[in-house]
């Protein structure tokens, strides 16, 4: 793998986008390398960055899989629970102009 | 309520108190980013990130009257919850860890929530713009790779282009980010508080 590889490599790790074997190669590089740490922390301080804008990955709206409940117990009526129909079935993204 | 999306945030979370789950998805699109961002950068650690604004975001949606609208807008209010979340969790770890005395650097003080909106306010235009300056394809490989938590691998099949190409997508389109933010002075300060 040349150096140029290495770090596309290293842009897609920080970014959690690598497959157990490339994520390997990566820790085994860090490991013994620590001009590939400090690059990498770099990249990974970017990528927190755009979280700021971009938000959660999907996996973490928390109306998929399951909706969010209230426990109405102390209220007295039966809650009103947002259906599957209604509620959404991905998470709601902050609009691009490019997308 | 008409559109959620037109709708202002104490509005919003008035129909939330009625159930009204497109009310909460469009809380959410506009404030899970920065309450993500905050956590992580607190944290230092994604996965206990996302755990944070699941935690915010559900409180929410089980008690909305918790937010009073006429002492902080609802973006400083899910940012305090969140940053409070944190503190929890940094005081758990500490307690197993032994180090009581960096959460105490960390403790909330009377600039508490100016604090944060300054923060909020400064990195949104920045890292709006900064994603913006991205050409298309290269947003979409970070859009593919980030929310599906795909693979490269995986990106480049989606999209029906060579591995090497979207990895070097990835790559370019990092290194735009960071000159982007690094030129309006978001660099490593930020990134290390």
């Amino acid at each position: 793998m040349t150096p140029e590889e290495f770090d596309d490599l290293l842009a897609a790790y920080a970014l959690d986008a690598v497959d157990d074997d490339d994520r390997r190669t990566v820790d085994e590089r860090l490991a013994i390398d620590p001009e590939a740490r400090q690059r990498l922390a770099a990249l990974e301080g970017v990528v927190r960055l755009a979280a700021h804008e971009l938000g959660p990955p999907d996996h973490v709206w928390p109306a998929s899989p399951a909706s969010p409940t209230r426990d109405c117990s102390s209220i007295g009526a039966g809650p009103e629970v947002p259906s599957a129909a209604s509620s959404p079935g991905s998470p709601p993204r902050r609009a691009s102009p490019r997308s | 309520m008409g559109l959620p999306t037109e709708s202002t945030d104490a509005a919003l979370v008035v129909a939330i108190g009625r159930w009204d789950a497109d009310a909460f998805a469009e809380t959410y699109r506009r404030h899970a980013g920065p309450a993500y961002g905050l956590a992580w950068r607190i944290l230092s650690d994604r996965h206990a990130a996302e755990e944070i604004v699941q935690e915010v975001f559900l409180r929410l949606w089980e008690h909305p009257e918790r937010y009073e609208a006429e002492r902080a807008t609802l973006r400083t209010y899910l940012l305090v919850e969140t940053r409070g979340r944190c503190l929890d969790t940094l005081r758990s770890r500490a307690r197993r860890s032994q180090r009581e005395e960096r959460v105490q650097r960390l403790n909330p003080t009377e600039d508490y929530d100016l604090e944060l909106e300054i923060w909020d306010l400064t990195l949104a235009d920045e890292v709006r713009a900064a994603l913006d300056s991205l050409s298309a394809v290269e947003r979409r490989a970070i859009d593919l790779a980030y929310f599906g938590r795909r693979s490269y691998r995986d990106v480049a099949k989606v999209l029906g282009e060579p591995e090497g190409t979207v990895k070097g997508r990835i790559r370019a389109a990092l290194g735009k980010l960071r000159d982007r933010l690094s030129a309006e002075g978001i660099d490593a300060p930020w990134l290390d508080r």
